[in-house]
């Protein structure tokens, strides 16, 4: 287990050196100069070379690696251009209120999505598997942002139940806040929730033939028992993957969800720093981003072998 | 001849998957028709018909802000979505899958790094690499095409590479190899013919997350820009006017989710009937 653990760890290494790769490469393929493009045509040269100075793009492009990849170690992603703060400090004001919103989405996805994928596969090729599997693949197909207007038109212009944007405040009172959170978190939990319930179906599907959940049934158990006892328990496990997966969907979506909702949170953060051209800004929450998806399919992946042994020998080849 | 023969009985006696292609059909055939099906130019302008209702003298979805006919600029709309997300899916698709043979046939270390960057590439959650692309790039429709093409690179990359990792050990191969074959008509002439099928499977879902990207992209404000129509920035567009105008919000909403849909259904369609086991 340890050798996995290290084999798994040393392979997140390299996957967050090749990502600030990527990233540092992708913020110097700027057209022409960067420090001009920023500044804008009014700009001066003496403008455009303080600028290039503050950015140290006067610097070889292996020096300016080497001092991006330090500042990174030291947990700095370097200052905004727009707002001259640290970006590590915006993103840390901004992270509780995605946190907020993903968590209520996710929980609100897993809610639907477990039951929904369990139904599908006990009553298999019934009305309930067509209706539950063409509503979760409408879910995957739809927009996360066409469905959040959709929710504004719908439950705050026609019928005036919920806020359309904002983000409550607990001092305003727990409806005042829990209100502002319902229609943001069921538009970003939409696909999570529509993956999820395929796979609970197809592996719970997978787990209802063997021969262990024939046996529970042969020794006279309920069929709610043998399905969520025995059944549901084993088909978690791939499900445990695809949650760390749909992490990224979540994180995606809230650029999107947060943009219709007006939520302050950190993907809003993104599309104001496009909307400013700020590319440090960018690239500093796109990078913290991906550490926080990787890392969570690192502990995914390991928990993964934890329950199930033969993962990790599989992975680090000893069979 | 057999085998494609009963992976189309297959196909065609799926309903979903022929309902999907007739959604992708009727989409396309708006796309390459646009200029005979559309009732009007869909960038003239006529200020004192804007916003006007579903059902409208001559403007059957209304009109925008502009007064510029909806119905127009969804038929055109299509052209665009569908420009970006096939150009993007085939070039996404061609480096994915050359990359893929080349990893999974030579192995060592060019599998390695080619499989480390793919991983790397694949950490990135997919809109996210497409905006960081675009603001760096810059707006206009080759970089979406180079944005949502470097997205789908990975994708393509793993398939065919855990295809050619199979197919490489088969016997067959072994023998075209002591005959002499050059490693090239191997991979062209041997392998990539048996990883079509995936290929094509993955390609139709690619293509749907193509479309979604493009839209998302577009909304953001970070794809085409005004006045061309596409439907994201036809749904930026309506989502000022929500309260006045819904339609233009949800009936460009409802083209994504229809062609989205249709390409879902089919790329299912396609793989049940490739491997019937999968079908649970």
């Amino acid at each position: 287990m340890l050798r996995f653990i290290v084999h798994r760890f040393f392979g997140f290494i390299s996957i967050m050196f090749i990502v600030s790769i990527v990233i540092f490469s992708i913020t110097r393929m700027i057209p022409g100069d960067p420090a001009a493009v920023l500044l804008g045509p009014q700009a001066t040269l003496a403008d455009i070379e303080a600028m290039r100075e503050r950015l140290g793009l006067n610097q070889p492009y292996l020096v300016q690696y080497a001092s991006f990849l330090t500042g990174l170690l030291h947990g700095d992603l370097g200052t905004s251009i727009y707002y001259h703060q640290s970006v590590m400090s915006l993103i840390l004001e901004r992270l509780p209120n995605t946190i907020i919103l993903g968590t209520t989405a996710l929980a609100i996805a897993i809610t639907v999505a477990i039951p929904m994928g369990v139904l599908s596969a006990t009553k298999q090729y019934s009305l309930w598997d067509y209706g539950g599997m063409m509503v979760a693949l409408i879910g995957v197909s739809m927009p996360v942002f066409w469905l959040g207007l959709m929710l504004v038109l719908l439950f705050s212009v026609n019928l005036g139940w919920l806020p359309a944007t904002g983000m409550g405040s607990m001092k305003e009172g727990l409806w005042d806040f829990i209100s502002h959170l319902i229609l943001p978190s069921i538009a970003l939990s939409t696909i999570p929730m529509a993956t999820l319930a395929r796979i609970t179906r197809s592996s719970t599907l997978e787990v209802i033939r063997s021969d262990y959940v024939r046996t529970a049934r042969a020794k006279g158990l309920s069929e709610t028992v043998v399905i969520w006892k025995h059944a549901f328990r084993n088909a978690l496990i791939p499900l445990l993957t695809v949650l760390g997966l749909q992490i990224s969907n979540m994180l995606s979506g809230a650029v999107l969800t947060e943009t219709i909702f007006s939520w302050p949170g950190m993907g809003r953060l993104i599309v104001d720093a496009i909307e400013k051209r700020d590319f440090v800004m960018v690239q500093g929450n796109v990078l913290f981003v991906v550490t926080i998806f990787v890392t969570v399919n690192l502990i995914i992946d390991i928990l993964y072998a934890v329950a199930n042994p033969k993962i990790s020998v599989k992975s680090t080849g000893r069979e | 001849m057999k085998k494609s023969n009963t992976v189309l009985n297959r196909l065609f006696r799926n309903r979903l998957a022929i309902i999907g292609m007739l959604m992708v059909f009727t989409v396309f055939a708006c796309a390459i028709f646009a200029s005979f099906i559309a009732p009007r130019d869909p960038n003239l302008m006529d200020l004192a018909n804007s916003l006007l209702p579903v059902g409208s003298n001559q403007h059957v979805l209304g009109t925008d802000e502009f007064g510029r006919d909806l119905l127009s600029r969804l038929i055109y709309g299509a052209r665009i979505s569908l420009t970006v997300a096939v150009f993007a899916v085939l070039m996404g698709g061609t480096i994915g899958t050359v990359l893929g043979l080349t990893a999974g046939y030579y192995g060592g270390k060019i599998e390695a790094v080619t499989m480390r960057i793919m991983d790397a590439l694949f950490a990135f959650p997919t809109v996210l690499l497409a905006i960081t692309l675009m603001t760096v790039l810059g707006q206009g429709l080759n970089n979406l095409i180079l944005a949502i093409s470097i997205v789908a690179i990975p994708g393509f990359a793993r398939i065919v590479r855990g295809e050619t990792l199979v197919i490489k050990n088969e016997e067959y191969i072994e023998v075209i190899r002591s005959l002499g074959a050059s490693d090239a008509r191997i991979v062209f002439r041997h392998i990539l013919p048996n990883c079509v099928a995936s290929i094509t499977v993955y390609a139709s879902m690619c293509t749907a997350g193509a479309i979604l990207s493009e839209a998302s992209l577009s909304f953001l404000g970070l794809g085409i820009q005004p006045p061309t129509a596409t439907w994201g920035t036809i749904l930026r567009g309506g989502q000022e006017f929500l309260a006045v105008s819904p339609q233009i919000a949800t009936c460009s909403g409802l083209a994504i989710l229809i062609t989205v849909l249709g390409f879902n259904l089919f790329g299912d369609g396609l793989r049940d009937a490739l491997d019937p086991k999968l079908k649970q």
